[in-house]
């Protein structure tokens, strides 16, 4: 506003000058009242405007942390509901085991492998799930779906190997020799009246371990290993046992799992199709040897496929799932399978990486997703497909998914035993890893951040209140203002105009 | 004697009262115009030897108080200063946006660290990461923008600079002829030409403060208070200006006409070498002295804190920090490579000697930086600048390195030494290594650091900035040239994966970008102003708050202040305007009292002729 050169004798300068600011406050105050805002630039505001600068950025990042709350908690949710589903489907296994009994279909699965397979389908969906294009369960490979498919896990590709084989060759390793005649890596001799059970030497990792052997009776000569590698047990008929007179041989496996194989001296022969319990007494010493020979060989069999066999696929599936692309040690088995000597590591080409998430070991899972509520506040709320507890289902589905049984006593009892392993597994145990833990941890972040959002709510408002004495007028004052310039404004008009006719002139 | 005398004294009294009709019918005529002053004429008895033979009409005076005049146009000069300088900071105040509005800087920044937020909780979301470089891009267009309006109000205040200096000419002119006029006529006193002149004067103040000298011999002669004669009563000082029609952010008055982008003021009196007014400081009021302190510091230090925003938003988010690693002796040490010191870039060495704290602050240049670089504009305003010229041979830059130091706080000081790209400083005789550290941009967004070039210096060939001083400070204008990376742009998932290895997810970078914004404080240089003339440590996020609370209360200071003005000046023209104005009631009544006394003078020669007739008639 540049102020014109002043020019006595215009008498009205003043007063018009007057005027027009009082129009101006006029037209400001009715911008107050449309706008309800004090000022339309920071320099109206008065020296208040540092706490409008300041209030709105902190109003801002509120607005942040709420939007974050607001996204975290939709995902939270959706994550523990894929959790909640995932631990019920291990439940449901649990029951289905403790129902069915072994009822092969034509495939040679039972209704509760047929389910496990269904399930393990299901999980995969649940763990790759995605909300608006991020991952949930791939830690920070939120781009990644962190799990192959079914079919891959379970049969590979060509050139990469699945479960199934994975088991088998594991399988393999364990009984030993040709298919149907391994005995857990254990050979049986007929010398004379010798019956003779040995270990390999030297031991491999795999298959039975002799720890001990012992008879009833006065007539079977029972000499346990005597520390020395191959570990050799063996029994001398020095002559005829009576019936029911025992042998036993005790057994362990690579991992010191107690095993005990028991014959008791018959006058029959051994019941065809049942297990291997009995030998019978024969006419010589020599036919009783031979009688004993056959029966350990068949009785040690029958253990390694009831024992071995199920914790071979266990310890498959299990150290399967828990393979990262990183840690591939110790997962194959080293041809040839039958007489291998241990353990190799795998690598990305010939074996299947189920998991193709975030797993670096530096991180938990919780921390791959930290969401920052607050100023200094920050939640994890990540999780990773791959977590102990996942494995441990994952494991279980797979191995009831990955084994085939025969409708033979022997299987049925193989049956036994792996369910009985895989619930085990799945039972709410001190050492079990538990989905529901992920989920209450998850749980808890979402009830912190409800909290928080209602800190935030309430801090809003209080912001908006000062930002209000800050920004805001209040309509009465507003309009009280105009009524009173409204007065003022047509008093000096009236003035004004009285002044201006009380001139001499109209009077001469 | 006698009947003869009266009618002589009535016919004068005839004469003088239209004389007086005559100025009363002017006085109401002109109770209007501009730069009239009442008159008024006092009739006086007419002598015939020593006998009063009638009235004749007196001197024409005008009612002026010479006092109240030299104070209107003192307040009159700076209540243009003023209202000039209240509306070009209500016009930078109004740049910044209505408070909580869509377009305010704050408002943009807020958003810019929001989305920020988001892409924290969201990294892998393609959404929240455009998100991110959409506001940025918005918050480099504000700035541009807003240094754009700074600029447009600079090349304005140059225009308007131009048209004020015309017009001083202009009315300088007219004074001097006005003046002329009336020195030719020593003896009539004409009112007119008189009024004529000061209504000139009166509008010369608006534009500066003028000073009026009146002489003796009725002439007067002009110069502004800080002394530039205007006029000395013969011949006016020619002002010229010359104007440039663009102003950018570089465009910066200097007293050297060498390095001056701007115009400026010169008076030159005849053909005589001319005075650069503005180096002199001779307008210091008055709507030309507005203009100029908006020119050359107002709207410069607003450009400056849009810059000094601009180069934090980049810095803040681009810039690593390197520490020294020891060296053991002895004598002990610390050692820096320099390999990725980028021009501009700084290393900072503490050290004791002889019991005093020293500090120097080595600046990087590739050999185009100026000579004298101010300590506050490269951090450290206590610090010793050295310039560094990484490429120079080792042995030039450590001698002049050594030169330096030994030259300001004496010999004795840490020893430099280079090997390959590594800088070495270890104790010197009489002094110990403290702390040795350099700051770094990142230039590569995909470099292995958190640290990212988020935004570049469009200007130059969009590379990061990075404090270069070569070929001048590339600070200047930054504001006006900064631009998303577009390296960021086409490879946008940059903003979170900044290594190999690095998966979509990890919060890790989009945590540091937002915590360098909102929580890391930096210090800016103390040419913002907005510590007086301290550096002020604040977040980045803070100094644009500051930024525009900074010009919230310029703004209103200046309307304070322009308001108190003009309650001065409307005071002072209250009391001129009494003093000098026509009243028109007084008029009247001087009609009025005219009337009658012509009346009056009429009758009496009404009288006369009565008698003569009666006397005929006998």
């Amino acid at each position: 506003m540049a102020i014109s050169p002043f020019k006595p004798g215009s008498l009205t300068r003043t007063s018009g000058t007057n005027f027009v600011s009082m129009r101006n406050d006029l037209a400001d105050l009715q911008r107050q009242l449309t706008t309800g805002q004090r000022a339309d630039t920071y320099g109206g505001l008065g020296f208040e405007r540092r706490t409008s600068l300041d209030m709105r950025a902190r109003l801002s990042a509120i607005d942040g942390y709420k939007d974050t709350i607001d996204q975290t908690t939709l995902r939270i949710k959706m994550m523990t509901q894929n959790l909640e589903r995932l631990s019920k489907l291990g439940q449901d296994t649990k029951s289905d085991i403790m129902l069915a009994k072994f009822n092969l279909l034509s495939d040679g699965t039972t209704f509760a492998q047929k389910n496990a397979e269904q399930r393990f389908k299901e999980v995969v969906d649940l763990l790759n799930a995605d909300l608006a294009g991020r991952s949930l369960f791939a830690g920070r490979a939120v781009d990644r779906l962190p799990m192959e498919s079914f079919e891959l896990i379970m049969n590979g590709d060509g050139t990469r190997d699945g479960l199934k084989q994975m088991i088998s060759e594991r399988t393999q390793a364990e009984l030993g020799g040709a298919p149907g005649t391994g005995m857990g890596r254990l050979s049986s001799a007929l010398a004379g009246s010798a019956v003779t059970l040995s270990t390999e030497s030297p031991l491999p990792p795999f298959g039975f371990r002799i720890a001990g052997a012992a008879a009833t009776g006065s007539t079977i000569l029972a000499t346990p290993p005597g520390g020395g590698i191959p570990q050799t047990a063996s029994f001398d008929v020095t002559g005829q046992p009576a019936v029911g007179d025992t042998i036993t041989i005790r057994l362990t496996d690579a991992s010191n799992n107690p095993f005990t194989v028991t014959l008791t001296a018959s006058a029959s022969p051994p019941q065809s199709g049942a297990l291997a319990t009995t030998f019978q007494i024969g006419a010589s010493t020599t036919d009783t040897a031979a009688n004993l020979h056959a029966a350990l060989t068949q009785a040690v069999r029958e253990k390694a496929v009831t024992e071995l066999q199920p914790r071979a696929a266990m310890q498959t599936a299990e150290a399967f799932f828990a393979a990262t692309p990183s840690n591939l040690a110790n997962l194959r088995v080293l041809p040839p399978y039958a007489s291998s000597a241990g353990m190799t590591a795998a690598t990305a080409t010939d074996t299947v990486i189920w998991y193709t998430g975030d797993t670096d070991p530096t991180i938990t899972a919780r921390n791959t997703a930290p969401v920052r509520v607050d100023q200094g506040q920050v939640l994890a709320t990540g999780a990773r497909a791959n977590e102990p507890a996942i494995q441990n289902v994952l494991a279980q589905l797979g191995v009831l998914a990955a084994s085939t049984f025969a409708d033979t006593k022997v299987d049925a009892e193989r049956y036994r035993v792996t369910t009985e392993q895989v619930f085990g597994k799945l039972s709410d145990k001190p050492g079990n890893p538990k989905v529901s833990d992920i989920a209450s941890e998850l749980a808890t972040a979402a009830a912190t951040m409800k909290a928080t959002k209602d800190r935030h709510a309430a801090s809003e408002s209080m912001i908006f209140d000062a930002l209000d004495g800050v920004e805001g007028v209040s309509k009465e004052e507003a309009a009280m203002a105009i009524m009173a310039l409204q007065n003022q404004l047509q008093a000096s008009y009236q003035t004004t105009s009285m002044l201006s006719r009380m001139s001499l002139v109209n009077y001469l | 004697m006698g009947l003869m005398m009266a009618l002589n004294a009535a016919v004068s009294g005839l004469r003088t009262t239209q004389a007086a009709m005559n100025i009363t019918s002017q006085n109401v005529a002109n109770a209007n115009s501009a730069g009239y002053t009442r008159r008024v004429m006092q009739p006086i008895q007419q002598l015939a030897g020593d006998q009063t033979s009638g009235v004749r009409t007196g001197e024409v005076s005008r009612t002026l108080n010479v006092l109240t005049q030299r104070q209107l146009r003192l307040e009159l000069a700076g209540a243009n200063y003023t209202g000039l300088m209240a509306s070009y900071a209500g016009q930078l105040d109004k740049l910044f946006g209505t408070p909580g509005g869509p377009g305010a800087l704050d408002t943009i920044v807020n958003d810019f660290t929001r989305s920020l937020q988001t892409l924290v909780n969201e990294p892998g979301s393609s959404s929240a990461r455009n998100a991110v470089l959409d506001q940025a891009g918005v918050l480099a267009s504000q700035l541009a923008r807003l240094s754009d309006s700074v600029q447009g109000l600079r090349t304005e205040a140059e225009g308007q600079i131009g048209i004020a200096v015309d017009r001083a000419n202009e009315l300088l002119t007219s004074i001097a002829s006005v003046n002329q006029r009336i020195l030719a006529n020593p003896n009539v006193n004409d009112p007119g030409l008189l009024d004529e002149r000061d209504r000139h004067i009166n509008e010369l103040s608006a534009l500066m403060d003028v000073q009026a000298t009146y002489q003796r011999d009725g002439s007067v002669t002009l110069a502004t208070t800080a002394g530039l004669s205007l006029f000395n009563g013969m011949q006016p000082v020619k002002l010229s200006f010359d104007g440039r029609s663009t102003l950018v952010p570089q465009s910066q008055y200097s007293t050297d006409s060498a390095t001056r982008t701007v115009g400026t003021i010169t008076a030159s009196y005849g053909n005589g070498v001319g005075t650069d007014v503005i180096a002199n400081g001779m307008i210091r009021s008055g709507e030309i002295a507005g203009l100029i302190e908006m020119r050359d510091k107002t709207l410069v230090q607003a450009q400056r804190q849009l810059d000094e925003l601009a180069a934090g938003m980049s810095r803040a988010l681009s810039d690593y920090r390197v520490d020294g690693t020891a060296v053991a002796g002895p004598p002990a040490g610390l050692e820096i490579n320099f390999a990725d010191m980028q021009p501009g870039n700084t290393m900072s060495l503490e050290y004791t000697q002889g019991g005093v704290t020293r500090r120097i602050t080595l600046v990087a240049t590739e050999g185009g930086a100026p000579a004298m670089i101010a300590a506050g504009d490269v951090g450290d305003p206590g610090a010793l600048v050295i310039p560094f010229n990484p490429s120079a041979p080792a042995a030039t830059t450590t001698n002049a390195i050594s030169t330096a130091m030994s030259t300001a706080f004496g010999a004795g000081g840490p020893v430099p030494t280079i090997s390959g790209l590594t800088l070495r400083f270890v104790a010197g005789s009489s002094s110990t290594v403290g702390t040795f550290s350099a700051v770094m941009t990142e230039t590569d967004p995909a470099g292995g650091r958190t640290q990212i070039p988020l935004f570049v210096d469009s200007g130059s060939g969009n590379q990061p900035f990075t404090g270069s001083f070569e070929g001048g400070s590339h600070l200047t204008g930054l504001a006006q040239r900064l631009a998303v990376n577009p390296a960021l742009l086409a490879e946008r998932h940059r903003l979170v994966v900044y290594d190999t290895g690095i998966m979509q997810g990890d919060a890790t970078r989009p945590r540091f970008l937002l915590d360098s914004l909102t929580k890391t404080t930096r210090s800016f240089s103390p040419a913002a102003g907005l510590n007086g003339s301290g550096t002020f440590s604040s977040t980045v996020t803070g100094f644009a708050r500051r930024t525009v609370e900074f010009q919230g209360a310029a703004s209103e200071h200046a309307k304070r202040l322009d308001e108190g003005q003009n309650v001065a000046l409307a005071a002072i023209e209250s009391r001129y305007s009494e003093e000098t104005g026509v009243n028109i009631d007084q008029e009247m009544a001087q009609l009025v009292q005219l009337q009658t006394a012509y009346g009056a003078n009429a009758r009496v020669m009404t009288a006369v002729r009565d008698m003569m007739d009666l006397l005929m008639r006998m």
